[in-house]
């Protein structure tokens, strides 16, 4: 096995990172678990290799009033033993621990796992129901962008040539939540999730208050938020008649293409809704 | 660019397209770290990198100028197996051997972190590990007997 000859460059400022990411065939390096699997299959011929590891975009998390801010280049590793978030967000955690493996979690990244947009992937599931934003840096400074809006598909994003991503911005209401994320998988150990569910349930202690966000992985092109679920459940008391209606709703629109490698279509309708009772039952704001 | 490898300062061209595990086998002629699916999925290429496991397949060469490498052929001192490779011997964890160099880091990885890991933790260690001899129950018992005497 060998590579197509590329040139390797490991910048250091994210001025210089951004016009190296500007030139022809270039392709950004954070972890490396998706990228170099894509050469060796020479689904991609990058030229120019932009290692960004060393630049100094914040590894790691940070709290503010009303954001969680993660860094780009902050690993799963890290994410799985943060404070912040498991204290905040750890429906961030719940998707850490069941991220590939160990030796993987040490180099995979959060900014990569959004850049590769897998319609599966383990990170974007919770952040769409997070109402997560992207940071974007550019030679002009920084864009930020809902992430609902950053993704486009299997692999594709509205990242252009000369940006790279810095790092992801959560919202931290002021209001109590909760929140968790899971998937079915083959195998317990080192698979992709066959299928994935992220719960938030903002205002958890007051169902008149609460608002319910739910997303789902391995179902569409991009994660999608079942807008029509979410409101049967949310303001509401739920009881066992209301989450079988609503999990009937939740896969009511939803066509999981069937070439999918891991799971039918059939098996993934038929799962969620389990997966959607089991979930809110677990956050315990299901109606004894 | 300067790799530094089993403690030892190596210089390797810095042009050439190559993984990490290539550099170590057919540059650094250090064979005991092996390639068995080249994609991430089976851990026999895992190596430490600054420390740290990783999988040598999924590392560009570039990525470790500046850092540290340690093979399976860095964890014995003066000739002498470190406690760890012993115990792998003892328990009788080898057939076909493909698999017990990666097996070796991961377990010398969590042992260094973690002096007395449980049987979850050394499996959770183990899950990207792949033993088509289905010897992966010795190979627990390995961990567990060169963990015991480093916990007392």
């Amino acid at each position: 096995m060998t590579f197509e000859p590329y040139r390797y460059e490991r910048p250091t400022t994210v001025e210089e990172a951004c016009a190296l990411l500007a030139e022809p065939g270039a392709v950004a390096l954070a972890g490396g678990t998706d990228l170099l699997l894509e050469m060796r299959l020479r689904e991609r011929r990058p030229s120019l290799v932009v290692d960004l590891k060393s630049l100094p975009t914040p590894r790691g998390v940070a709290v503010t009033q009303d954001r969680v801010e993660i860094g780009a280049l902050t690993t799963v590793t890290d994410l799985l033993h943060d404070e912040i978030v498991a204290d905040t967000y750890p429906c961030l955690v719940d998707a850490a621990r069941v991220f590939a493996c160990a030796e993987i979690r040490h180099r995979a990244t959060l900014g990569g796992n959004l850049a590769n947009a897998s319609p599966g992937a383990e990170f974007t599931v919770p952040l769409m129901a997070l109402d997560a934003d992207v940071v974007v840096a550019n030679t002009d400074g920084v864009r930020t962008e809902p992430l609902a809006t950053f993704l486009r598909g299997p692999g594709r994003t509205t990242l252009q040539p000369g940006e790279l991503i810095a790092g992801v911005s959560i919202p931290l209401r002021e209001v109590e939540h909760r929140c968790a994320y899971v998937r079915r998988a083959r195998t317990r150990g080192m698979d992709l999730a066959s299928v994935s569910l992220a719960v938030v349930v903002h205002g958890a202690d007051d169902p008149a208050a609460r608002e319910v966000a739910i997303s789902m992985g391995a179902v569409a092109p991009v994660p999608p938020r079942p807008a029509s679920t979410e409101a049967m459940l949310s303001g509401c008391a739920i009881d066992e008649a209301l989450l079988h209606r609503a999990g009937r709703d939740l896969v009511a629109d939803l066509a999981p293409r069937a070439s999918s490698l891991r799971a039918t279509p059939g098996y993934k309708l038929a799962v969620l809704p389990a997966l959607l009772g089991r979930t809110l039952r677990g956050l315990g704001v299901v109606e004894p | 660019m300067r790799v530094v490898i089993n403690g030892r300062a190596h210089e390797f061209d810095r042009d050439r397209a190559r993984t990490l595990l290539q550099l170590l086998r057919e540059e650094a002629g250090l064979t005991g770290t092996k390639e068995g699916c080249g994609n991430g999925e089976c851990g026999a290429c895992t190596v430490l990198l600054d420390g740290v496991p990783v999988r040598s397949c999924l590392v560009l060469a570039q990525e470790a100028d500046g850092h540290e490498v340690v093979t399976v052929e860095g964890l014995a001192r003066d000739g002498t197996l470190e406690p760890l490779q012993q115990a792998f011997i003892d328990a009788g964890t080898v057939q076909c051997g493909f698999c017990t160099p990666g097996f070796l880091l991961a377990a010398h990885a969590l042992l260094s972190t973690n002096p007395d890991p449980d049987p979850e933790a050394i499996l959770e260690a183990f899950g990207g590990h792949l033993c088509r001899c289905t010897g992966y129950e010795t190979i627990v018992e390995a961990v567990q007997r060169a963990a015991a005497p480093r916990g007392r």
